[in-house]
């Protein structure tokens, strides 16, 4: 009790409440534009975290978020481009219940099945992550390493439809986790002679490359050609929204806890929810055939559990530092800059933090509520913003912020590099997901394999010694045994297509 | 710009080759085989692996060595590209030497004025008013060392 | 502001200088500092850099930041500090590895690429083991070490770095061979307490305060702390003395530094904040509370420290075959 007093007394403070509600602010403008995502509000805004304290941090990646993925579903309701890719799932759905003259109902839906949804993964995630920190506290470098590295199969097999490209993308993660200085050995990497790479590549002009400046290259070209239509006027949002509620309150429950567990799956985050619980929420209805042309009940599914999704990534990101999500991905960088490694004796060294971050949620979710219908209000004036100007202001701030750790001019090549290097891959259907998550699980499979080593004296076997080792080990070796299986099938398919026609 | 995984894969082989490579100095630890170069060993191999997997694939699949689809035309493409890459080595190169309170506003305005096809005058305004915004955040707020360069003698 | 970023040859000479120059930088500092802090964040290093730094902000009128450059058993931050430019905005909170790198071949970073400020702080190294362990004392532990080699393994932080000196050098001591006790390599003492914790390792050092939450929370026990006497924020815990019978003061110390040929009246406008800082009731106040033991030596006490220090570490590491 005490430390959920002192938690709120850390939240309660007016720079975390300042810092809520501008990040909140934040993510509603990059979540409304279409084609920036929430990963690029998170990645724009970790040079600033970098400097306040780990609470006001993680609440301002928190806050924007949310919002971002919910300020996303505004443009795709009015004029069918979906803000972020966590609303492509219904954006249809939106837009053809708005040329049915129901535009109010279907924000007003989307936006308080946000909240809902959120709230439940709020709630399922303060229950669960002590209880699996508690019982991850037993676990030593045998089992971090087997976690650590199905953490890097899911998020190959969840990336995409092409489970080879997806580890191409994570071997090329793991290289660039590879530079620098070895923990466990002390032996010098691929610096190349740059003593500025000592200490490895630093995690921020990383994520700016990957998930802002490659997102820029990406847009940049389509200025001047892509037009967006005046969008229409709202009206009455939240009108019949209530009732609605209530119709659908199974699928939003449903939706809420379906998307907080998809979301704690390494590799699957908010728009893998939306898109199951859209198909669940479909297969399990009475009218199936309404889907599709305006119909709420699929948009009530997939909105609830995109939000939720956020929340179940902090579970894994929290208890065991292997991140649920590219967004949880970058909260776990963020605090290992802060000198915490996210693990389960967290919970007990830096408990009051640990609540406040769960109040954050609360509060920032709630939030989205004023602040969503401020931004449906707003909506023409957001989608009004010349990408022209945009996007240059965009790339300053990625070369101020990639600079801005390390004072380095190095960080600010390689986030060009990397951007570049993201570029193509994407262009070339490689996901840029699997890698992130190499560059952060990277390190942490290579030295808990090295510290069993040590203790077992290299005797491989050992890794299957513990029962729950033993356990998760076998589960990783079959994740990745059906993921080259798939890769060889895929090779082998084309060829039999190839050769048939 | 889509180039056939025939070549990428034998870039990403050449790649895994060049890491086996690099790595096969790094000694092993004490009382064991495995040290600092098994894992680049191993990555090196499976991007060996893969890399020969997708271009056996992408041969398979006979298409065109490099394809460019989209809305958009390659030249726009490659010029917005080389625009980014200008910038940010502009920037990297000029910030030593002007500062960045004159260079930030002149790559936002060069920038902006092209890409709003010659709206020059809000291009200037715009540029001035984001970059004391970032100056004052990073610079003021933050204490992130930006550049003054000749600027520092005017000033000091 | 001209000397702000001069040449490393120059700036070796420029000490000579700094009398007949000293109104040059006079108004130091005008901008920032660095402090870096080669060790993770949330470990006792940075605990203290944080706590210096918010005192010699308020000294020096400038923001003082605290940045973790980590890795390499602290190579990285160490050859960082000795490598930054020597005009007074990149300092370090320099640890007794200093002393080990260059002996066990690692690195050829040592204390002589420092301009060494002030010496702060020396702390005691403890002897931890599981709560679930059988081991009631330290004569238990030494017994079964002893009757079983190579059966245990020790965790804590990275091979070489003061705490495994400390540990090794107290085995040593005690007439066991120090190398049949296998050193799992850590990051710093939180994740080999929670390795500790899982039953992962046998044994791990660490400062009284690194394990405090966890001993707390009851899932380790120390044993013993490598100190003369009983530390005044620990009184419960037995010093290795009183056990063995043989003194054994062992661990690490922490000292504010700044590259080698940090000019003299930058080294002396440091050396005085650091003192203020070090004498007010809040810089005393925190380091007795977080169990920190204070130590105050100036720029020229401080060199002959660490002149002693790396001499001494020297010569165990030769012993212990620690040297590549």
């Amino acid at each position: 009790m005490a430390e959920l007093h002192a938690a709120l007394g850390m939240v309660f403070a007016w720079d975390v409440l300042a810092v809520i509600l501008g990040a909140s602010l934040f993510g509603l403008l990059i979540g409304a534009i279409p084609g920036l995502t929430a990963t690029m509000a998170t990645a724009l805004l970790v040079p600033v975290t970098f400097f306040m304290e780990p609470l006001p941090a993680i609440s301002a990646i928190v806050a924007a978020t949310a919002m971002a993925i919910v300020a996303g579903d505004i443009p795709g309701a009015l004029l069918r481009i979906p803000g972020t890719p966590a609303s492509a799932a219904y954006t249809e759905e939106a837009y053809l219940m708005g040329r049915k003259g129901k535009i109010g109902q279907a924000l007003g839906v989307n936006l308080v099945c946000s909240v809902v949804g959120g709230l439940i993964g709020v709630a399922i995630l303060a229950f669960f992550a002590p209880l699996v920190a508690d019982f991850a506290l037993r676990f030593t470098s045998d089992e971090y390493f087997w976690l650590a590295l199905l953490g890097l199969s899911c998020a190959v097999l969840v990336s995409g439809a092409d489970p080879l490209k997806g580890a191409i993308s994570m071997l090329i993660g793991l290289l660039i986790s590879m530079v620098g200085m070895d923990s466990v050995s002390g032996q010098i990497r691929f610096t190349f002679g740059i003593s500025d790479l000592l200490s490895g590549i630093s995690i921020l002009p990383v994520l700016i490359g990957l998930f802002a400046v490659a997102e820029l290259l990406r847009r940049m070209p389509e200025i001047g050609h892509t037009h967006f239509p005046p969008p229409p006027p709202v009206e009455k949002p939240f009108s019949g929204v209530g009732s609605l509620m209530w119709q659908y309150k199974g699928g939003i429950a449903r939706s809420g806890v379906l998307g907080t567990l998809i979301g704690a799956l390494p590799g699957a985050g908010a728009d893998i929810a939306s898109w199951i619980s859209y198909a669940l929420s479909r297969k399990l209805s009475r009218t199936p055939e309404k889907y599709g042309t305006g119909h709420p009940e699929g948009l009530v599914a997939a909105s609830s559990a995109n939000n939720a999704a956020l929340s179940g990534a902090y579970i894994p990101a929290l208890v065991f530092g292997i991140p649920g999500d590219t967004i949880t991905a970058i909260i776990i960088g963020v605090l290992m800059m802060k000198g915490i490694t996210p693990g389960p004796d967290v919970f007990t060294s830096n408990a009051t933090l640990v609540n406040a971050i769960f109040i954050v949620f609360i509060l920032a979710n709630l939030l989205l509520l004023p602040l969503g219908l401020l931004a449906i209000r707003g909506a023409r004036h957001i989608l009004a913003v010349p990408s022209s100007v945009l996007y240059p202001l965009i790339l300053l701030f990625c070369i101020v912020g990639a600079f801005a750790a390390n004072n380095s001019l190095l960080d600010v090549w390689l986030m060009l590099g990397l951007g570049l290097l993201a570029y193509f891959l994407v262009e070339n259907d490689f996901p840029i997901g699997p890698m992130i998550l190499a560059v952060i699980l990277g390190p942490v499979v290579e030295s808990n394999f090295m510290r069993s080593m040590i203790k077992a004296n290299g005797e491989l076997l050992v890794l299957f010694e513990r029962p729950i080792a033993a356990m998760l080990g076998g589960l990783a070796l079959l994740v990745w045994l059906a993921i080259i299986v798939s890769s060889v099938r895929s090779a082998w398919q084309t060829r039999a297509s190839a050769t048939s026609s | 710009m889509r180039i056939n995984d025939l070549l990428m894969g034998l870039v990403m082989a050449l790649l895994g080759a060049i890491t086996i490579w690099a790595s096969k100095d790094f000694p092993p630890l004490a009382r064991q085989p495995y040290g600092a170069g098994t894992f680049p060993t191993i990555i090196g191999a499976f991007l060996v692996g893969l890399g020969l997997l997708l271009s056996l694939r992408g041969w398979q699949q006979r298409g065109a060595l490099f394809l460019w689809q989209g809305q958009v035309t390659l030249s726009r493409t490659l010029i917005c590209l080389l625009a980014v890459i200008a910038a940010v080595a502009g920037y990297v190169l000029l910030t030593p030497l002007l500062g960045f309170p004159l260079v930030a506003p002149l790559m936002l305005t060069l920038l902006i004025g092209w890409l709003s096809d010659g709206r020059w005058g809000m291009a200037v305004i715009v540029a001035i008013v984001a970059s004391a915004v970032v100056w004052s955040v990073f610079a003021l707020l933050l204490h992130v060392p930006l550049d003054l360069g000749i600027l520092e003698e005017v000033i000091y | 502001m001209m000397f702000n970023k001069p040449p490393l040859a120059v700036s070796i000479s420029l000490t000579a200088f700094a009398l007949s120059i000293g109104t040059a930088q006079a108004d130091y500092p005008e901008k920032p500092i660095e402090l870096i802090v080669p060790w993770s964040a949330g470990g006792g290093t940075d605990a203290v850099a944080r706590q210096l730094a918010n005192g010699l902000q308020e000294e020096l009128g400038q923001t003082v930041n605290v940045v973790n450059r980590t890795g390499g058993a602290g190579v990285v931050g160490h050859t960082v500090m000795a490598n930054a430019e020597p005009d007074g905005y990149t300092l370090g909170l320099v640890t007794a590895e200093i002393t080990t790198y260059r002996h066990i071949g690692s690195s050829q970073v040592s204390y002589e690429d420092l301009s060494p400020i002030a010496l702060i702080n020396l702390d005691a190294a403890a002897f931890n083991v599981s709560a679930e362990s059988e081991w009631e004392d330290l004569d238990n532990a030494l017994q079964d070490i002893e009757a079983n080699p190579n059966e245990y393994t020790v965790s804590g932080s990275a091979p070489g770095a003061a705490y495994h000196l400390a540990f090794a050098g107290f085995l040593n001591q005690q007439g066991i061979d120090p190398n049949t006790v296998s050193l799992v390599p850590s990051e710093g003492a939180a994740p080999g307490l929670q390795e500790l914790a899982a039953g992962g390792v046998d044994f791990v050092f660490s400062s009284l305060p690194e394990a405090e939450s966890m001993r707390d929370a009851e899932r380790v026990r120390t044993l013993a702390v490598f100190a003369n006497e009983r530390l005044d924020a620990f009184p419960d815990i037995p010093t290795a003395e009183e056990v063995t019978g043989d003194e054994w003061a062992a661990g690490t110390w922490r000292g504010l530094i700044g590259p080698a040929g940090l000019p003299d009246d930058v080294v002396d406008t440091l050396a005085e904040a650091a003192e203020a800082v070090y004498k007010s009731d809040q810089f005393q106040e925190f380091m007795t509370n977080q169990g920190f033991g204070m130590q105050w030596e100036g720029p020229e006490g401080f060199r002959d420290f660490m002149a002693e220090a790396d001499e001494n570490n020297g010569e165990i590491i030769d012993k212990l075959g620690l040297a590549e």
